[in-house]
């Protein structure tokens, strides 16, 4: 696992409240009980941390928690972002 | 036109945190106005507020909870809570469609709009957290308050200043009292300790030194103060109340409506 997934992770699981090392990349969100709020704070928390601005839009992204399934989802959407030249700002 | 009762009431004030604190003071003729407890009392002239003490957010609401709440929807859904229970009305019922929720407040969620504009202004934060439209917009309480007690009816904020509550409160008794709804929540919400909303009020040249004394010839200001207060009316319980007559006219004079 990368710095920055598991950067990502530790974010995840403290917005879960749960214990780091219960957390993988198949874990559901709707196991740990976040939502799509929890998914905007993640993704901000991410930006706070790396100081960088992601690309997301909520309303591109149907579902319950942002259009995302797992853990897993989320940091790779974040890794692919942060490849892609997320904006620093 | 029916019978309106008041069949329960709730406040979180500067008095205390419910409704016997605030109406022990009351008839005890005490005033609730103190030397301001905020962090930034040396940058201003105002010396004096009604601030609520002792108020702990964690003791009502959730760590999740509370980042969609500024302190007056804090307040005000403390205050609903209050009501409801004492009414004893079950909005999650048939009577929840029925229920119109309309809540006063001058300001919206002015400590959160402080906050965040002063990290992005002077801070040099690049962003607002994700629900800062959600705590700051006026209509918050109104929402937060509907979406905790079950209410489905009509739900609307009032801002009309210092009459907001008077005015949200006069609404939903003409609602009731129509026939329009069966039961509304209403009431009352502000807080506005911030160092940006006192640096406003000082500009306007209007605080009282001392304390305030509405319609006295000796008045020498106004004092802000900070409560939620909130009261469940419904139609064919048991006499509290009753109010007669709601006007809703002002002065035509002043900017604010008084």
């Amino acid at each position: 696992m990368s710095d920055i997934e598991s950067a990502i992770f530790d974010i995840v699981a403290q917005k879960a409240k749960l214990e780091r090392s219960s957390l993988n990349h198949d874990t559901e969100l709707s196991s740990i009980e976040l939502d799509s709020i929890d998914i905007l704070e993640i993704i901000f928390d991410i930006e706070e941390k790396f100081n960088i601005s992601i690309l997301y839009n909520a309303n591109q992204s149907p579902g319950e928690r942002g259009g995302f399934k797992t853990a897993g989802d989320v940091a790779d959407f974040i890794k692919t972002q942060m490849n892609e030249g997320a904006q620093t700002v | 036109m029916n019978r309106v009762a008041i069949t329960g009431m709730g406040v979180i004030s500067a008095f205390g945190q419910d409704t016997a604190s605030m109406c022990l003071a009351l008839k005890q003729g005490r005033s609730a106005i103190g030397p301001l407890a905020v962090p930034f009392a040396d940058q201003l002239n105002v010396k004096i507020g009604a601030q609520v003490p002792d108020f702990d957010p964690s003791a009502h609401f959730s760590e999740k909870q509370l980042s969609l709440l500024d302190r007056c929807s804090q307040l005000a859904l403390a205050a609903a809570r209050q009501a409801v229970a004492a009414s004893g009305l079950d909005f999650r019922s048939e009577l929840g469609v029925r229920t119109a929720a309309i809540i006063g407040c001058g300001g919206g969620g002015m400590v959160t709009i402080d906050e965040n504009f002063r990290r992005l202004y002077s801070d040099g934060a690049k962003r607002f957290p994700p629900l800062t439209i959600p705590k700051m917009m006026i209509s918050a309480p109104v929402s937060h308050i509907t979406m905790e007690q079950g209410t489905k009816g009509p739900a609307f904020m009032v801002a009309s200043a210092c009459a907001s509550a008077n005015h949200a409160i006069g609404l939903a008794f003409q609602m009731v009292r129509s026939g329009a709804v069966d039961a509304a929540l209403s009431g009352g919400t502000e807080s506005a300790f911030t160092l940006g909303s006192l640096k406003a009020w000082e500009a306007m040249r209007i605080m009282a030194p001392d304390t305030c004394r509405p319609f006295s010839l000796g008045r020498n200001g106004l004092v802000l103060g900070e409560s939620g207060a909130g009261q469940g009316a419904g139609r064919g319980y048991t006499w509290r109340d009753r109010r007669l007559r709601h006007d809703l006219r002002r002065d035509g004079h002043c900017p604010a409506v008084s």
